[in-house]
């Protein structure tokens, strides 16, 4: 769907129809962009995956795995409890859904938008 | 060309005999006797002849070595520093057994080359073999050695370990060799063609130059992904023996897998070859690339002249000499001089 461009940005949809753990992929200026609901903080990202052109959007948003080394001789503790992420489904690149960077290098990036509710309307900041 | 440049030979062989380390074993110890009978065989064997039978000549090969025999070898080489590893390790490395050999060679070896051979003021020194069947061991050794003058490293052969060096229960070797300031060698091994990783190929041709190679990727994986750089940042890493331009092509496929897949390596903060550019690359086996521009990207693309060493690996039987440095055509003079010594000043705090 296109979204409707407004002067607070452009209008998602409403929020009762994004829930936590939802997304929906509307097109802004030509694009696609993922608009994703994670506890209630919205994220979007471009859904176009920088490696072979996947749909970033359609993929698994969960929090991030981090490693905590407790130390020598000792397993990495592994807990999925990092920024929000989305992974691409073609090939698991997996992006910060704050900064938009590749999980694993900094130097890939994904462009993201500004995402807010307001009165009941999710909007995407161009 | 860098003529009068400071020559380290980073990676060449100390010839030990076995009955020589026995007089270095204590005499409580029953293996001081095993190893003064000098048994036909004490570690794995390692097959066929690398000396083409006969046809490559080392006169060090003739007869014993000696501890003069250092200085002749610097000489022929026409080096100033020598870093001498130890050539049992190379075989006991590969000691499947649960038994004390790896770790009272290691000990003797130190013993015996403290006592006749490492010579500082004379430009001789040796790193320490570690035995990593046994971690604690392995920490006990450089604990006891690693102050020792002449003492600038550690060495691990990068065949034998299971599981490989990245794994958790190595991490107290790493911690204690970085304690030390001392950096860890990591040094090829697995050639012999009768024990092989795969059975059945026929020359030594195909399981030497694949399996020092394949020995050292296995390692520089399992430490990458593993995280040792994250866990160690103050430990420097030495790869040895393998050559240098597998190095760029393996990490290239190594990021690539690591982008798909980065959740499995959840210490590294950047690609596995951010890491793998501080590390350093004994030059030796030089190869001979099909395209100097090949050459030189690869060098390049793996942190270039700052991250390698000159290594002979003499008297084994594919030696480099220093001339194999001051004839890749596109090195300037300084980046020669790198590679032929200031490199391995910095790094083994020579």
């Amino acid at each position: 769907m296109t979204a409707e461009s407004t002067e607070d940005g452009v209008a998602v949809g409403a929020a009762e129809d994004l829930n936590p753990g939802e997304r929906r992929i509307v097109e802004i200026d030509g694009k696609e962009v993922g608009v994703f609901n994670v506890d209630g903080e919205y994220f979007a990202i471009v859904n176009r995956c920088p490696h072979r052109g996947g749909p970033i959007c359609e993929g698994d948003a969960i929090d991030t795995l981090v490693g905590e080394w407790p130390g020598p001789g000792e397993r990495i503790h592994e807990e999925y409890k990092g920024a929000p992420s989305v992974t691409c489904p073609w090939h698991g690149w997996e992006f910060d859904l704050r900064t938009g960077n590749h999980c694993g290098d900094d130097e890939i990036t994904v462009q993201t938008y500004i995402a807010y509710e307001m009165d009941g309307i999710v909007y995407v900041r161009k | 060309m860098a003529e009068n440049a400071l020559v380290v030979d980073t990676d060449a062989h100390y010839l030990e005999e076995i009955d020589n380390l026995a007089d270095y074993v204590d005499s409580s110890d029953p293996w001081k006797r095993r190893l003064k009978a000098k048994p036909d065989k004490i570690t794995p064997s390692n097959t066929p002849d690398h000396y083409l039978y006969g046809r490559i000549k080392r006169e060090e090969k003739q007869k014993e070595m000696s501890p003069s025999d250092v200085q002749n070898v610097m000489q022929k080489l026409n080096v100033d520093k020598i870093l001498m590893l130890s050539h049992t390790q190379i075989s006991f490395s590969e000691i499947g057994a649960d038994d004390r050999r790896p770790i009272v060679l290691a000990r003797a070896y130190m013993e015996f080359m403290l006592d006749q051979v490492v010579d500082p003021d004379q430009g001789v020194y040796t790193a320490i073999p570690i035995p990593h069947h046994d971690p604690e061991e392995s920490v006990e050794l450089i604990d006891d050695y690693g102050d020792e003058d002449g003492v600038v490293g550690v060495c691990l052969i990068t065949k034998g370990p299971e599981p490989p060096l990245g794994n958790r229960r190595y991490d107290i070797i790493y911690e204690a060799a970085e304690k030390k300031g001392l950096p860890v060698i990591f040094h090829a091994g697995g050639s012999s063609l009768d024990d092989f990783y795969i059975d059945g190929f026929g020359r030594f041709i195909e399981s030497h130059s694949l399996g020092f190679l394949w020995s050292n990727m296995a390692q520089l994986t399992s430490l990458l992904i593993q995280g040792i750089p994250e866990k160690y940042p103050d430990l420097d890493i030495v790869f040895q023996e393998s050559g240098i331009t597998w190095v760029p092509a393996y990490l290239s496929r190594l990021d690539a897998e690591y982008l798909k897949r980065n959740e499995e390596s959840p210490l590294l903060n950047k690609r596995p070859s951010k890491y793998a550019g501080e590390f350093y690359y004994g030059i030796q086996p030089l190869d001979r690339p099909h395209s100097m521009s090949y050459f030189e990207e690869s060098i390049e693309a793996m942190g270039g002249a700052d991250q390698l060493l000159y290594a002979s690996d003499y008297p084994h039987w594919d030696y480099d000499p220093p001339n194999s440095v001051t004839e890749i055509p596109f090195l300037s003079e300084s980046e020669q001089s790198k590679i032929l010594g200031e490199n391995a000043q910095k790094v083994f705090d020579l």
